[in-house]
């Protein structure tokens, strides 16, 4: 039984399908990027595997159990953190505040602070914005913010909508590198990512959706090489 | 006008006005964090003062233990109106303005049922005057005024510094941002509703010796408190505060200098203006950016 298994997921926003009979594994350890092109679905997926919308068909499994009849503050609970789609921080609480409430459903007061100081390391610059209301910060600095109240919830899955969305390339980079740590610490990634450019050098294997279907999959190199995905994807 | 005419009714403006923060902030709590207006919050304000009513003069016991009580119980209804009928429409807000119309009503005519429809009266709590300066002042309504300050105060300090204050503050600024943190958003908009609702008990409870006590005697401080939450800025506590007081004042002034009775018109006319000519009220931005 894999990590995370999502089996002929079907999801649809009244009568128009987002996604239609998606299957996709992820193994522990293990960095997986979904692709795919604007209003492809990978939104709904993620925030399918999170609970926010209820699959017409299908289903998810994590760890052994099942999630699409969870409601999220529980499927948080089980060890999957959401870092979503346009950030969704709390512009008028502090970067402080923000992060404590990524470990709102912890207890272990010690090892949240302890994590918090691993968080500086990874993200500098939010140790000096600590009293800064979110909605103040940077886009670059937001998307820290982000990612890092993910990361207090301690998670062993880590969901990862456009982390790149709307950055400049060098922010872009320092996004990707701190992801490049966050996965040496031993956390699985699912990432959600437009920009094929800098999703597929990031993780092991990929999956490609299209309106709704998974046309691809395959270990990230070979789809790197693969002439559909280079044209399509990589502009070469 | 003197100076100190004016003065006096400044502070007794400022006084009954820090009630009337009480009773509106409750209603603005709701809305900041809901994103609904529950009309019935001013039959929950009656309750309050039923309540207080039926352990004051009908068991005879002391006022602080009324007090409790009527917070508590209030509180408690609050919580079941959420539970029971605003949860399943909330996110159709003329269907949430309806039903809580609905629930006011239901609310009035089981206080008429329990308590029967004649007006009755809570005996004061507090006698006698204090010196303020070198003006006299009611000790029941600095005393009032004051217990209003602290129980703000404490609201404030709970939202501000507590687990539970953040993410309340969290599902008000992106609800789902809040389920994925996993915050139980539904359990904390029960707790938002009592505490509203605990809050206009409170403030009924304080300003009962000072009204009659009758059925449908919520929907004055109900209108009061709309004027309020507009007047300082949706989804603002604090302008809430701001313009309790200031509606505290303006009211006074007005019984004073036209009529009694011309108090309500004037919330009513501040009401209008205020919407004409600001719509997000004193504290209130246009639209939460993201
Ligand atoms: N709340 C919603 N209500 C109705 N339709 C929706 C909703 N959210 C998404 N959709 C539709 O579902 C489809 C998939 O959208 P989704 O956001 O999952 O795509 P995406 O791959 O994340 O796109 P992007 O790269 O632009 O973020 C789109 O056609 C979109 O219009
Ligand atoms: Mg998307």
């Amino acid at each position: 039984m894999s990590f995370l298994r999502v089996n002929a997921l079907s999801v649809a926003y009244g009568k128009a399908y987002a996604l239609r009979g998606v299957s996709l594994h992820v193994e522990e350890g293990e960095s997986v990027a979904i692709i795919g092109p604007n209003g492809a679905g990978k939104t709904t997926l993620l925030r399918a595997i999170s609970g926010l919308v209820r699959p017409a068909d299908g289903d998810i499994w994590f760890d052994n159990v099942r999630l699409d009849r969870l409601p999220p503050h529980e499927i948080v609970r089980l060890g999957i953190a959401h870092a979503p789609e346009h950030r969704r921080l709390a512009p008028q609480m502090t970067v402080l505040e923000n992060l404590e409430l990524g470990a709102y459903h912890r207890r272990d007061r010690k090892a949240i602070r302890q994590d918090m100081e691993h968080i500086f390391e990874l993200f500098p610059r939010l140790r000096e914005r600590l009293g800064q209301h979110a909605g103040t910060l940077s886009g670059g600095e937001q998307q820290m913010l982000t990612i890092a109240r993910a990361l207090m919830a301690r998670p062993r899955l880590l969901l990862l909508d456009e982390p790149s969305l709307g950055l400049a390339p060098l922010v872009k980079k320092s996004i990707f590198d701190a992801l490049a740590r966050i996965q040496q610490d031993g956390v699985t990634v699912l990432l959600a990512e437009q920009d094929a450019s800098l999703a597929l050098p990031a993780v092991s294997r990929a999956y490609v959706l299209e309106s709704g279907r998974m046309v691809m999959e395959g270990p990230s190199q070979m789809l790197r090489q693969n002439d559909y995905v280079r044209q399509t994807y990589l502009g070469l | 006008m003197t100076a100190s005419l004016f003065f006096g009714l400044l502070v007794s403006g400022v006084l009954i006005g820090g009630l009337y923060a009480l009773a509106a902030i409750g209603l603005s709590l709701i809305m900041g964090v809901m994103r609904v207006v529950n009309v019935a919050h001013g039959a929950l304000y009656m309750l309050g003062a039923f309540f207080v009513y039926t352990v004051t003069v009908q068991w005879g016991l002391p006022f602080p233990i009324a007090m409790v009580v009527a917070v508590a119980a209030v509180f408690a209804v609050g919580v079941v109106v959420e539970r029971l009928i605003v949860r399943p429409v909330r996110h159709e807000e003329v269907n949430v303005l309806i039903i809580t119309f609905a629930a006011a009503f239901v609310l009035e005519e089981l206080a008429k049922f329990i308590w029967n429809p004649r007006y009755k009266n809570i005996p004061p709590y507090i006698e006698g005057n204090v010196s303020v300066g070198a003006l006299q002042v009611d000790q029941q309504r600095l005393v009032a005024f004051l217990v209003a300050v602290v129980l703000i105060g404490i609201l404030f300090a709970l939202i501000r510094h507590t687990r539970t204050g953040k993410a309340i503050r969290m599902v008000a600024q992106d609800e789902e941002a809040a389920l994925l943190l996993g915050i139980h958003v539904e359990r904390l908009h029960m707790l938002t509703f009592g505490l509203g609702a605990a809050l206009a008990a409170a403030a009924a409870a304080l300003l009962g010796p000072l009204y009659l006590v009758y059925p449908a005697m919520g929907w004055n401080p109900l209108l009061r408190s709309f004027a309020i939450v507009i007047l300082g800025g949706m989804g603002s506590l604090e302008g809430t505060i701001v313009a309790g007081l200031l509606m505290g004042v303006i009211e006074v002034m007005t019984g004073y200098f036209i009529s009694d009775r011309m108090t309500t018109v004037a919330t009513f006319a501040v009401l209008v203006l205020i919407i004409f000519l600001r719509p997000t009220g004193l504290f209130g931005h246009p639209v939460e950016e993201r």
